[in-house]
């Protein structure tokens, strides 16, 4: 069982006619967010009471469900939200179902969401409803059942659905991380996995040798890494829901740092077939080996630009590592980074709206910094300030967060951020935990 | 997967017969309590995997174990610079590999560098003399970094330390298909000190005898 699948509804309206005609206060701008017109510059406030116990055996459910979501849309930084100590103001004493707009709109929320969580015949089905405050009306209902195990799924589920109705906006809710993590012992590292909020952290090798740089196949269903178990760094793929592996015969030598390709069709990797660290491709299913670099220097760290047509990597050509671009036939080659005394681990955004690439970022020889080139200004902007090491950064497949290593706790952990900087946030805590990468957003069932 | 084995020392390169595997049931009990610095191998179906979704509780890990004393050098054998035939031949691999007290000895490299100097050079030269004198050794030459560098960088960096190593060790005469080269980037530090002293000690070349 691979995919949890929520069997939903849509539900009926149920707005309460006022008889007071509002203007629309929100629209949806050309980049698709939902945003305050008659102000832009003021964020829109979220109000999100905890869910309705619908039935006694749903209360934990409920609990869960409702702090997950608040987590989730904290996460999302697109709302302000409204602090729960305000609801009681508008919470009606009646009708549970009854929407005071007016004392709402006197607490500051703009946007309402509404839940009801409840268990029938062993089922979790909660309902959700979100309303625009000044508009009087609801903007979206939706009716949510699943196995009751799969309850933070669910909330994860309801949060996307929430940001996508309220803000045209693809949330990464449901999305999963990778990593490598010793916490099994110091000499064997495991490829893990878990939600993106740290939650549900599991082993998916346990093999006792290395495995390390897990990267995604754009399904979501596969990841190829990095093991020694044969003896060798080789690249191996791990189909996450079959239990299945593989090896992928890349020639003679290591193969080291896979990145799989946008289109799943191929995987880039470091080689040393020929003697020497270059950059290879091969065929996601195996064969179609070729080579892309031909230098002396290493070349290594490669990752895929959104449309599939670059690859930026890290090289020593000029000395010490710094990062390059070039197109995915090996031409085109050109140089990205000049600060810095040792740049690697790039990784480019696969946003629409920004044209960027993070890496991690040194002066002299402290400690690293992750940075974000942006292609348009050619300006490089410093994310983290100098608490510990911070390494690998790695793009949310919205391209709004980033995950990555950082060494400020005292040993190596996964951390979270926004594209700006902000949200610091660690994900784990047993054992060192690094080279982690975002998976993609699940296919949509509904 | 037997953890007893995850815990060899060696990696056993197909090309070893059943004398290496006698020898390493022979050594097993005192290989399993020795520290060591590179990961286990595993020699199952490499396509076995645990499922993500139905992941069973992963075996305890096994509990640290205590790092023996070393025990005694035999009196009045030198095992690094014994030149007798008859001395190595009466060793098994796990005693040439025992580390800290290797067969043949780490050389270590600049920061960021994969450059032989002087010091390397000379080692590596007693080396090939060494491998020389017994030409049926062959060895795996490992590339360890610091800490300080990235790990996917690092794995390059240690591959091509091993493979200047395995360069110069060739330009001294030592036929290629007696040595192998591996990188374990900075996974697994000799020394697990933050500081200069550690670092250095963390650049290093190590050999592995496979065969003699």
């Amino acid at each position: 069982m691979g995919v949890v699948v929520f069997a939903i509804a849509v539900l009926p309206p149920t707005t309460r006619s006022s008889g007071i005609a509002s203007e629309t206060t929100f629209a949806q701008t050309d980049s698709g967010w939902f945003i305050n017109i008659t102000d832009p510059g003021r964020p829109v406030r979220m109000a999100i009471p905890d869910f309705e116990i619908g039935t006694a055996d749903a209360s934990s459910f409920s609990e869960t469900i409702s702090s997950v979501v608040w987590n989730d849309m904290e996460f999302a930084s697109i709302y302000r939200l409204v602090p729960k100590r305000n609801y009681h103001i508008a919470q009606s004493e009646g009708d549970a179902r009854a929407i005071d707009f007016y004392q709402w709109e006197s607490v500051g929320a703009d946007i309402l969401i509404k839940g009801v969580t409840e268990i029938q015949r062993e089922t979790l089905i909660t309902e959700v409803r979100i309303y625009a405050i000044k508009a009087q009306e609801m903007v979206f209902g939706k009716r949510y059942e699943g196995p009751a195990a799969a309850a933070r799924r669910m909330a994860h589920r309801i949060a996307d659905d929430i940001l996508m109705q309220a803000g045209n906006y693809r949330g990464i809710n449901q999305t999963k991380l990778a990593f490598s993590s010793d916490r099994r012992g110091e000499r064997s590292k495991e490829i893990y996995i878990m939600d993106y909020d740290g939650f549900n952290q599991r082993p998916l090798t346990a093999n006792r040798s290395l495995n390390l740089t897990p990267t995604w196949a754009p399904s979501g269903r596969a990841l190829a890494y990095v093991s020694y178990r044969t003896g060798t760094p080789a690249l191996h793929l791990a189909h996450i829901y079959e239990g299945r592996g593989e090896l992928i015969e890349t020639g003679a030598g290591m193969a080291i740092n896979p990145s799989w390709s946008p289109d799943g069709s191929r995987i880039a990797f470091t080689s040393t077939a020929d003697g020497n660290s270059e950059l290879y491709l091969v065929n996601s299913d195996g064969g179609g080996l070729r080579r892309l670099t031909d230098h002396p220097g290493i070349d290594t760290s490669p990752c895929w630009s959104p449309t599939g047509r670059e690859i930026a990597f890290t090289s020593d050509r000029t000395g010490a590592p710094q990062i390059y671009a070039m197109d995915t036939d090996g031409l085109n080659l050109r140089r990205i980074s000049y600060e810095g005394s040792y740049n690697d681990s790039p990784s480019w955004s696969p946003s629409r709206q920004y044209s960027e690439l993070t890496f991690a970022s040194r002066i002299e020889r402290g400690p690293f910094d992750i940075v974000v080139y942006d292609f348009q200004t050619r300006q490089t902007r410093q994310l983290t300030t100098g608490r510990g090491s911070n390494e690998n950064p790695g793009w949310s497949p919205n391209g709004l967060h980033i995950v990555f290593t950082s060494s400020r706790s005292g040993s190596d952990q996964i951390w979270t951020m926004n594209r700006d900087g902000s949200n610091q946030k660690r994900l784990t805590r047993d054992g060192n935990n690094k080279t982690p990468q975002w998976g993609p957003i699940p296919i949509e069932d509904s | 997967m037997s953890a007893s084995k995850g815990g060899l020392k060696l990696r056993t390169p197909k090309a070893v017969g059943s004398l290496l595997a006698t020898v390493v049931l022979a050594s097993l009990a005192s290989a399993c309590g020795g520290k060591t610095d590179r990961p286990p191998v595993v020699t199952s179906d490499p396509g076995s995997l645990d499922t993500a979704e139905t992941t069973p509780e992963p075996p305890a890990p096994r509990p640290p174990q205590p790092t023996p004393p070393m025990p005694p050098v035999d009196t009045g054998e030198d095992l690094v610079r014994s030149d007798d035939p008859a001395g190595i031949s009466g060793m098994d691999l796990v005693d040439l590999n025992e580390p800290g007290r290797e067969f043949l000895e780490d050389v270590f490299f600049g920061f960021d560098s994969a450059s032989l100097d002087g010091a390397a050079r000379a080692i590596l030269d007693e080396h090939a003399r060494t491998l020389n004198q017994y030409p049926d050794m062959k060895v795996l030459i490992e590339g360890h970094c610091d800490e300080r560098g990235t790990v996917e960088y690092n794995l390059a960096l240690g591959e091509r330390r091993a493979n200047q190593v395995y360069n110069y060790l060739m330009s001294l005469g030592i036929a290629s298909n007696r040595m192998r080269t591996i990188t374990y980037g900075k996974e697994f530090p000799i020394d697990p000190g933050h500081n200069e002293q550690a670092w250095t000690r963390n650049r290093r070349g190590r050999f592995e005898i496979t065969e003699k």
